[in-house]
């Protein structure tokens, strides 16, 4: 293991000639030692400093001459020509830059309160920027890691104008074509994913396996981390390759797991290989590959659109249009050559290829609030630069004396100057490792709140580009902080100012000052009015009625794999006994099943054909259907609005009725009553279905959706023993103790069904959360972005007006002491303050109508420019500030003047 | 005589350096046996810069050792103490010994 790029480049680059090897191979040496003993991020941290340290070394050695020893330098101002020994100007520059760090390091040390305000300050905002680039940089800048990510695409069919859905995985006859024909692309390899119990020994669970097609692997550029690779000799039936977690969890990490047989969807497979931690295709989640090629030759019944999806490697210099053209000429093609019947012909006549990149599908709806979110925090640094600034300016205008007595004395003004930015930029580095160090305590935490749809979030860590990112980050913030300061300070003034007393600020300096403050309160706002709006998309999205409960609802999946239950009817005798047992459990108060979970799998598509419909030859808009059981729609709290719930002989012994949605209801059936009307489940279908009750609408996939879906429900033993499906249905069990149940259900399962896990398992809140995740980390990062920029903005103002008060303490005095009274006096210094905040306030709000634009698609029933967020966060941000301003307007009021007077 | 006396950390090096031997001495092993005898925290880059003025003096020699695959296939830098080295290891540490001499009981701890 190699220590990171940028170490080694940096102890090259600094290196006397044929002296970088010994010390590369050292940090290489010394890293690998902590990786193994700490883990990379301490082992990067150590590795960043230990670079920096000996590069330090290989440095002086550089420009000494070996084995020379740096003398101790004088004081800084002496004039550097007076000692210059031998030696070029590089060499001069070194010492002198050494020297003044030394000296501004001794200087701080002098002034502790100022260095650790600054140092927090800073610290804070350089750790949220930090936390969030290394976010940023491994979810978005290099998401997949594979050899050839700028050329890998995903690519979908669509048939606008059809019932299939908008996008769709292209049938096995696309691959077939698309391989063969394509030229544009370099290969091209077919997936699908599914869920599947597997078992090893005493473990088992549903796991998700990806059925991938072995050219797969070679445009991915991957190599399994233990054994091998599937070849075309293998029978695809019997071998399988594992992920390194499953390796991890199931195998305990032992080599030897490679070779041993797993049971993988009932078929006893050989694992071959164990794929790397980095290997995730096409998603984390998954942990067992299977290999599924097409044989050449093989009979395909074309249009079989089982959700199959194809992955493209396009030739270098190609782009998406081209390749889009190209498989569009490719798949009209297909009738030509697969055949196929005329509903076929008519899909691949409205055909049309929608590739997108693999990277685009992969971080796609997370890069922007991500993006987002870096913007916040770049706000929150430059608040916190406008603060550190203001620090700066006060103490510079307080040594102002010392350096005009320096300058007076000979010191050249560039070496004032240099001084000071050594002083600010021990203070930004030292701000950035702290900012570091709080980094590294918040991203686990982050980590854990942040929404599962962000890829590869276990891999965020500090890594050797942060730590460099952060490192210039502290660098262009000293110099956002000291260089004005630095250089106003540095100024010569007359000799007649060094008589002066120096009391009162110049007016120049102050509305400098003055400036900061109205920059800062202006951000804040933004931040403050961001914050705000999507707070209250949050409350009217947690407030959005989706038709069904989601409080006290626990729910699970479990498959019987037992001989006898293999058909709809034994599966229906098996559920229908283990609802019974389940609902016997304390604390339940009903149990019901379905085939598909709202928020979680949603329902399927289908188009429904009135009797209406089926005489003119229209095709109508599709439904979404699913399959219920047991006490469905009074578990889930879905209320019937006229007719009656299926009952014990709907699921029994099988009816052909079926209940609908209002939203069905309206659609098929305008202005009728639904009750008794029937529906056709295809153009050809003899199989009518009858509406025996309509119930309330709902929302399947999130709470967002403009309109409800159109539900059409079918009883779980339906007009046929084929209904059931799948022998694994979701139950939903109605319970107050919906978090606390799952130990009962898996006790009760140990006894009935021991050979099946219980899996899938959620409680319907858990899934409604998970829906909003997106909104509510975005939300809840943002809302303490805004809260930081709030205190920081308000302890800048404090301090500006702190300081304004002290050096107008004798013009109080005398003003005093000619007979104003302190009310007055208070209110001139709060009014002050409340000019620049008003100031700040309308700067801000300007702002914040163009920048809140950027929130759009993140906020629900609420509009980026909302009045009432507008208003409150700018009342708030003046009611802050007043109280900031109030402070020093006391202490301006309880000046004693003849004490004051006196001191001056 | 007083050019050939060396400094604390520069004795701490070179005894290392000999302890391991010339075919075992280089930076990183430096700078642990240093670690493991004394218990005292030592920067690799310290025992950098003091190989490097050890060399420049005369009192060590180093040479490339051969590439190995723990260092990312780079070679190690070794370390042969001098017979220049040995003697001013022997003029610090009689100087040492000179000067603490009778001084055990005044000293305390171990003696």
């Amino acid at each position: 293991m190699s220590a990171p790029r940028w170490a080694t480049g940096l102890l090259r680059l600094v290196a006397l000639p044929g002296r970088s090897e010994d010390a590369i191979g050292d940090l290489n040496e010394l890293h690998a030692r902590r990786v193994e003993r700490r883990g990379r991020l301490v082992a990067g941290i150590f590795v960043a400093f230990s670079a920096l340290d000996l590069a330090g070394a290989l440095l002086r050695q550089r420009l000494r001459g070996r084995g020379a020893v740096a003398p101790r330098g004088p004081h800084p101002d002496v004039h550097p020509g007076l000692h210059r020994g031998a030696g070029g100007g590089l060499r001069r520059v070194v010492d002198e830059t050494v020297r003044d760090f030394g000296h501004a390091a001794r200087t701080l040390r002098r002034a502790p309160g100022f260095a650790t305000i600054t140092i927090v300050t800073l610290a804070l905002a350089i750790g949220a920027v930090t936390t969030i680039f290394s976010v940023v940089d491994t979810v978005l800048l290099d998401p997949l890691g594979y050899a050839n990510s700028d050329r890998l695409v995903v690519i979908y069919a669509s048939a606008p104008g059809s019932d299939l859905p908008a996008r769709f995985g292209p049938a096995p006859e696309f691959y077939v074509q698309y391989r063969e024909e394509a030229d544009l692309l370099e290969d091209v390899a077919i997936w699908r994913d599914s869920q599947t119990t597997a078992r090893w020994q005493d473990q088992i669970d549903r796991l998700f396996v990806s059925r991938v097609s072995p050219s797969l692997y070679g445009m991915l550029g991957a190599t399994p981390a233990l054994g091998r690779l599937p070849t075309q000799e293998d029978d695809p039936e019997s071998v399988v390759l594992i992920s390194h977690s499953l390796w991890e969890n199931w195998f305990g990490s032992d080599p030897s797991a490679v070779g041993r047989s797993m049971e993988v969807s009932g078929e006893m497979r050989t694992i071959i290989g164990v794929m790397g931690p980095e290997f995730r295709f096409p998603y984390e989640r998954i942990s067992v590959w299977i290999h599924n090629e097409i044989p050449e030759g093989a009979e395909l019944r074309p249009g079989n659109f089982a959700g199959e999806y194809l992955l493209g490697l396009m030739r270098p210099g190609t782009d998406i249009a081209q390749v889009e053209t190209q498989l569009d000429l490719l798949a009209s093609r297909l009738p030509d050559r697969f055949g196929g019947p005329a509903q076929y012909r008519e899909i691949i006549e409205r055909h049309q290829a929608v590739v997108h990149t693999l990277e685009e599908e992969t971080v796609g709806e997370v890069a922007r609030p991500l993006w987002l979110l870096l913007g916040t925090v770049a706000i929150v640094l430059l608040i916190a630069c406008a603060n550190v600034a203001n620090l700066f300016s006060v103490r510079a205008e307080s040594r102002r004396r010392g350096f005009d007595v320096r300058r007076a004395l000979g010191a050249r003004r560039s070496r004032l100057i240099r001084g000071q930015m050594a002083e600010a930029i021990v203070l930004a580095l030292a701000g950035g490792a702290l900012g570091v160090l709080l980094s590294w305590a918040a991203l686990p935490v982050l980590v854990r709140l942040a929404p599962e749809s962000i890829p590869n979030l276990d891999l965020v860590g500090i890594d050797g580009l942060t730590l460099a990112f952060t490192a210039g980050l502290s660098v262009l913030a000293a110099i956002a902080f000291g260089l004005v300061p630095s250089v106003r300070a540095s100024k010569q003034r007359l000799l007649s100012a060094l008589r002066q007393t120096g009391a009162v600020g110049e007016y120049g300096h102050r509305w400098g000052r003055d400036a900061l403050v109205l920059v800062q309160t202006a951000a804040a706002l933004v931040l403050l009015v961001g914050s705000g709006l999507l707070m209250r998309s949050f409350w009217t999205l947690t407030h959005v009625d989706p038709g069904y409960e989601t409080e006290d609802i626990f729910s699970f999946q479990v498959a019987p794999q037992r001989d006898g239950v293999n058909d709809g009817p034994s599966f229906a005798r098996f559920h229908e006994d283990f609802m019974e047992r389940v609902a016997a459990l304390p604390g339940v108060e009903s149990v019901g099943l379905t085939i598909m979970l709202p928020l979680d799998e949603g329902a399927g598509t289908n188009t429904f054909y009135t009797e209406a419909q089926r005489l003119s030859g229209d095709r109508p808009p599709p439904l979404r259907m699913t399959m219920v059981g047991g006490d469905y729609f009074g578990t889930m709290g879905i209320a019937l609005r006229s007719g009656r719930l299926f009952d014990g002989s709907d699921h029994a012994v099988g009816s052909n009725n079926i209940i609908v949605g209002e939203a069905t209801a309206a659609r098929m059936w305008p202005g009728e009553d639904p009750l008794g009307k029937r529906l056709a489940i295809s153009e050809t279908s003899t199989d009518w279905l009858t509406v025996v009750g309509v119930v309330e609408d709902i929302m399947l996939d999130d709470f967002r959706q403009d309109a409800p879906d159109p539900m059409v429900y079918l009883p779980m033993v339906g007009p046929t023993a084929r209904s059931w499906g799948v022998g694994s249905p979701a139950y939903v069990v109605k319970t107050p103790r919906a978090g606390a149940i799952a130990p009962d259900i898996r006790a009760l399962m140990r006894e009935h069904v021991p050979e099946s896990p219980m899996y899938r398992v959620f409680t319907m809140e858990a899934l409604a959360q998970r829906s909003m995740a997106q909104l509510s980390f975005t939300m809840l990062l943002l809302a303490i972005a805004s809260g930081l920029a709030l205190i920081l903005g308000t302890v800048g103002l404090y301090g500006v007006l702190s300081y304004v008060v002290s050096t107008r303490n004798r013009e109080i005095a005398v003003r005093m002491a000619l007979g104003a009274e302190n009310r007055r006096v208070r209110r001139m210094v709060v009014l002050q303050g409340a000019r620049i905040t008003a100031a700040g306030v309308a700067a801000g709000l300007l702002a914040a109508v163009f920048l809140t634009r950027v929130l759009d698609s993140l906020l629900f029933g609420v509009e980026s420019l909302d009045v009432a967020t507008f208003t409150a966060m700018s009342t708030l941000m003046l009611t802050v500030a007043f109280l900031a301003s109030y402070l020093p307007a006391r202490r301006a009021s309880s000046v004693d003047p003849m004490e004051s007077l006196r001191a001056e | 005589m007083s050019r050939d006396t060396l400094a604390e950390f520069e004795l701490l090096v070179i005894l290392a350096a000999l302890r391991l031997g010339a075919e075992e001495a280089y930076t990183v092993s430096i700078a642990d046996v240093i670690e493991e005898r004394t218990a005292r925290r030592v920067r690799r880059a310290n025992v950098h810069t003091t190989l490097g003025r050890l060399e420049a003096k005369g009192l060590v020699s180093t040479r490339l050792g051969d590439a190995r695959p723990e260092r990312g296939g780079k070679r190690r830098r070794l370390v042969e103490v001098t017979p220049g080295g040995l003697e001013a290891i022997r003029s610090t540490t009689g100087a040492i010994d000179a000067m603490s001499d009778g001084l055990e009981e005044a000293i305390g701890g171990a003696a």
